[in-house]
């Protein structure tokens, strides 16, 4: 879904921002700036180290007030510790300024340190979400005074596969460890690794409290340093009942505390884009509707595939009062879980915690990966609560009983790779020489099925051997940051003469949703859409929308006029450029079959079946859909482009949202799957179905076919 | 207008201070004033909405419970392991996986369990279609164990009655034969008495219970080691427990 190709996406981003805008660390970390700065012992220096130029008015004015921040007080406590110690752990609450202020302390000590001042160095800091990555060395190089890139954790694993040992780096910082995201706990296993192996390297890993003392347990016992955060007292109420329906009572208890409530603002937890924007409506006319009694009100939405342009009026002032002297005016900002750790929005002193969040989910027994609404873990409430207190003492209602709270809700969210489909991580370890997974050292490790599915995939796909080692075309495979299922369809696309197209597609799948259908222009939309439409399925409409991009010359308003975005066709177009890059590094030849060709798109539908030959579904006799060999009932999603329910079809995801669906497919033939997989359509290991039945007598014409031709010669 | 804010008003009032955070914090949280309350405010909702539904809403209604049975089908498939047979399985059992375990000591043998939830129900409350199909269901067992109860219950009270009635003929009986050993001359009279009594059996049978008829029966046994339903004297005490299968009318 939506976050899932993000996080592709963004590992794209950094390589291309690492290699074009370099980061500040390697880029003038190097001896010749080195040698400027040796004034720094004592009183201000006047020049900036980093860069050898005067340090800037707005450099000394943040500066005062960085060093009004609660880690300020501990920097000497702290770089002794990390002079001592190999690995460090630091818990600080949000509002410490840990995220800001370590990097520059660690680089700081570093430089002091270095020996040899011509060695280039630099100092990793690994941020779970690009958006954080992004706003947090913005912070940063303005502290600085300086330019500097970011950096997200997936990205430095990448790193690992050329670099083994991390050499480049000094200090590796990974901030918001308690995230548990994938990257971040398969970083953990790989550092580990490294640790033993780099004694001058120096890991700091910084979290907030929760499961602090988990890391420190396996992390060989670092020392863990607390930093107190600045919150102030939350009170926290309770509903009396469990709630008929949380949107409505969140939008309620939204009404009833800017009627009732001193001034503040208001943050609301949501679970996604639809129900935030219903929400925001609603409100907003609620509000409305009770006239100038009440203060006017800003209801601002905020959820990841929003603008960014959008996303930077959480930021904006509540509005003031209609009339002077009237009711004061309040912001109310509805949120994702975003704004639960890695957005800080200053001024809300009231939070709204209905208990739900989306959360991935992903089970190997039935292979569906999907975004689940779910209801939240303790932890996350609580740090959904403090979020009210980051200004002045706060209030947070939670939407269900104590009662809920204390036997409905799970301690911890489950860390992420207990969550998801492990067939790229699986593919990434290999690559870095981690053969044995059963023994590899995981913080938690994963269902043991998890690991026998993404060894199947890769098995299948033919990137490992039945041994379980990497094959030549599993090390290119590994090279492409996708699904090894996308990896595969591209290298095996100039086979079928079509790998110009194929890199299409992969681009377009690996960027949000490129459709754009307001609701004031639905029909508009549609009839838009339906232009670009192909009927024998949306992978080849999303082609069609790509070319049709470079044939009005990339231009925004023609994207504007036919109702597909922009940024994301932009950012497809990145992606395909870097795609390239590396089909060129391994000579695989870029090709197109004749447009004229009635072979044209048919060759594009083998290739992608050569990847997606596992992720088919058979339409069975009743009319409905079963995934092949799991023998699941799923739907066409209803913004298919198919004009006929093809009797196979390939799908690039299987998710549960309103119903069961399978998303972007598009029709194969029967022939071509025996032709194509037979080592998956292996009958004699195929349970009993309607498919099976269908692929009996496929194989049978073929074998006819064979002997026909035979005899023919 | 003013009617709806009191509700507004009133529901914030309903929201409860944390327990813990009480006894942390003396001082209780000041909420609005009650006015209204939100149980109002969703009585008033309940009844607004129509009881009859109409062929749309019941289309919608049988295609969510469709969906639950559909989930409940996928929810099926989270049931069965992958089979040894997958060449997954064999390759991680290369690697060194004990089957049936999970991995590193402390790691989990099965995957993370998956919840569909298609309502916006709060936490703590059941997926309204979900609740009504099992309502429903629970419903259908309930007439159904009312079913079975009211023909066991009818068996019982026919066995019942039959019962009482075996008592008050025996302590009669039990009664006649004391008298008669008491007192030989009585007989005659305690014989009419007895049928007296047997015509007026519905009012007095509560009178007589189980426990009267079994007093009367050991007293029997104690003070002249007779036995009712063996029907005969015994000589001594000793041949009374020892030739007497038991003291109620089932053992005999």
């Amino acid at each position: 879904m939506g976050t899932e190709r993000k996080r592709k996406v963004s590992l794209f981003d950094v390589v291309d921002e690492a290699t074009a805008t370099a980061k500040v660390n390697k880029a003038n970390g190097g001896g010749a700036v080195h040698g400027i700065n040796t004034t720094t012992t004592g009183g201000m220096p006047l020049v900036n180290r980093w860069n050898g130029r005067p340090y800037s008015q707005r450099y000394y004015d943040i500066l005062e007030k960085r060093k009004t921040l609660p880690v300020w007080h501990q920097k000497e406590e702290f770089l002794k510790a990390l002079k001592d110690n190999q690995t460090l752990i630091l818990v600080g609450e949000t509002g410490s300024g840990k995220t800001t202020q370590i990097p520059q302390f660690v680089l700081e000590a570093v430089d002091v340190e270095s020996a040899d001042r011509r060695k280039k160095f630099m100092v990793g800091c690994t941020q779970p979400r690009r958006v954080a990555a992004m706003s947090v060395s913005r912070r940063v190089a303005e502290e600085m005074d300086v330019t500097i890139g970011e950096e997200v954790d997936g990205m430095l694993l990448r790193e690992a596969m050329t670099d083994p040992l991390l050499e480049r780096y000094k200090v590796i910082i990974l901030d918001e460890a308690h995230e548990r995201t994938l990257a971040t706990d398969v970083l953990f296993g790989l550092l580990k690794e490294v640790l033993k192996n780099r004694p001058d390297l120096k890991l700091v890993v910084m979290s907030a409290t929760l499961e602090a003392e988990k890391f420190q347990g396996y992390f060989f016992g670092a020392p863990l340093m607390k930093v107190p955060g600045r919150l102030h007292p939350v009170e926290i109420f309770y509903t009396q009942e469990p709630e008929r329906d949380y949107l409505e009572a969140a939008i309620r208890t939204v009404v009833q505390i800017h009627m009732c409530e001193p001034p503040g603002d208001i943050l609301v937890f949501l679970t996604g884009e639809e129900e935030i924007e219903d929400a925001c409506r609603k409100i907003t006319k609620e509000v409305a509707n009770m006239g100038d009694q009440v203060g006017p009100v800003k209801v601002v939405p905020l959820y990841s595939t929003l603008p960014p342009a959008m996303q930077q009026k959480i930021f904006e002032p509540a509005p003031s009062p209609t009339t002077e002297g009237g009711p004061a005016g309040r912001k109310i900002v509805i949120s994702t879980n975003i704004a639960e750790t890695s957005l800080t929005i200053d001024g809300i002193v009231y939070v709204i915690d209905p208990g739900f969040a989306k959360q991935k989910v992903y089970n190997p027994r039935v292979r569906v990966e999907s975004l689940l609404v779910s209801p939240i873990s303790k932890a996350s409430a609580h740090q959904r609560s403090g979020r009210a207190g980051r200004t002045q003492p706060g209030k947070c209602f939670r939407l269900y009983t104590e009662r809920s709270f204390n036997n409905d809700l799970q301690p911890q969210t489950y860390p992420e790779i207990l969550r998801s489909n492990l067939a790229n991580t699986v593919l990434t370890l290999k690559k870095l020489g981690i053969d044995d997974l059963v023994h590899f050292d995981f913080m938690d490790p994963p269902a043991p099925e998890t690991l026998m599915r993404a060894l199947e995939v890769l098995n299948y796909l033919g990137a490992l051997d039945d041994e379980g080692n990497l094959t030549k075309l599993g090390e290119i495979m590994s090279e492409f940051p996708l699904d090894p299922q996308m990896g595969k369809m591209l290298v095996v696309s100039s086979e079928f003469n079509c790998s110009n197209e194929i890199l299409s597609i992969s681009a377009m799948l690996s960027v949000p949703n490129c459709f754009v259908r307001p609701r004031e222009a639905q029909k508009a939309a549609d009839e838009a859409k339906a232009r670009f439409g192909h009927i024998d399925g949306d992978h080849l409409t999303l082609l069609n929308v790509y070319h049709a991009y470079k044939q009005n010359n990339e231009d925004q308003s023609w994207c504007y006029e036919n109702f597909v975005n922009h940024r994301a066709l932009k950012s497809a177009d990145n992606v395909r450029q870097q795609l390239a890059r590396i089909m060129a590094r391994f000579n695989l030849k870029l090709c197109s079959t004749d447009f004229n060709s009635r072979d044209y798109y048919i060759n594009i539908r083998k290739a992608m079946l050569a990847g997606y030959f596992m992720q088919v579904a058979h339409l069975e006799r009743t009319g409905h859909y079963l995934t092949v060999k799991d023998n699941q009932v799923v739907h066409l999603h209803p913004s298919n482009c198919l004009d006929h329910k093809p009797e196979w079809v390939i799908y690039n995801e299987y998710v549960l949202t309103s119903r069961n669906f399978i998303r972007t497919v598009t029709d194969v033939r029967g022939e071509w799957i025996v032709d194509i997989a037979p080592h998956y359509y292996d009958l004699e290991n195929f349970p009993q179905c309607e498919a099976k039945r269908v692929l009996e007598k496929l194989y049978k014409k073929r074998e006819k076919d064979k002997e026909e031709s035979r005899n023919r010669r | 207008m003013a009617e709806e804010e009191d509700d507004y008003m009133g529901d914030l009032s309903q929201f409860l201070p944390s327990q813990s955070e009480l006894s942390l914090n003396p001082p209780a949280p000041k909420v609005p004033s009650v006015n209204g309350g939100s149980k109002a405010a969703n009585s008033q909702y309940s009844k607004k909405r129509p009881k009859i539904r109409n062929w749309q809403e019941q289309r919608k209604l049988k295609r969510e419970i469709k969906q639950v049975e559909e989930d409940n089908r996928t929810l099926a498939g989270l049931e069965s392991a992958i089979p040894q047979s997958n060449i997954g399985f064999k390759m991680l059992k290369q690697m060194g996986y004990t089957p049936g375990s999970g991995l590193g000591g402390s790691g989990r043998a099965e995957p993370v369990g998956l919840e569909i939830r298609r309502s916006r129900a709060g936490i703590g409350r059941e997926d309204p279609i979900k609740e009504k199909l099992r309502k429903e269901e629970e419903m259908l067992w309930e007439k159904r164990r009312r079913e079975e109860e009211l023909m066991s219950d009818f068996g019982c009270r026919v066995k019942e009655r039959w019962r009482n009635k075996r008592v008050v003929v025996n302590f009669h009986k039990a009664k006649g034969v004391l008298d008669q050993l008491e007192n030989k001359e009585v007989v005659e009279v305690e014989k009419k008495d007895d049928d007296e009594k047997e015509e007026g059996e519905d009012e007095e049978e509560e009178v007589i219970t189980e426990e009267d008829l079994h007093e009367i029966l050991m007293k029997l046994r104690d003070d002249f080691q007779y036995c009712l339903f063996c029907g005969c004297q015994y000589e001594s005490r000793e041949a009374l427990l020892g030739d007497c299968p038991g003291i109620d009318e089932d053992d005999h």
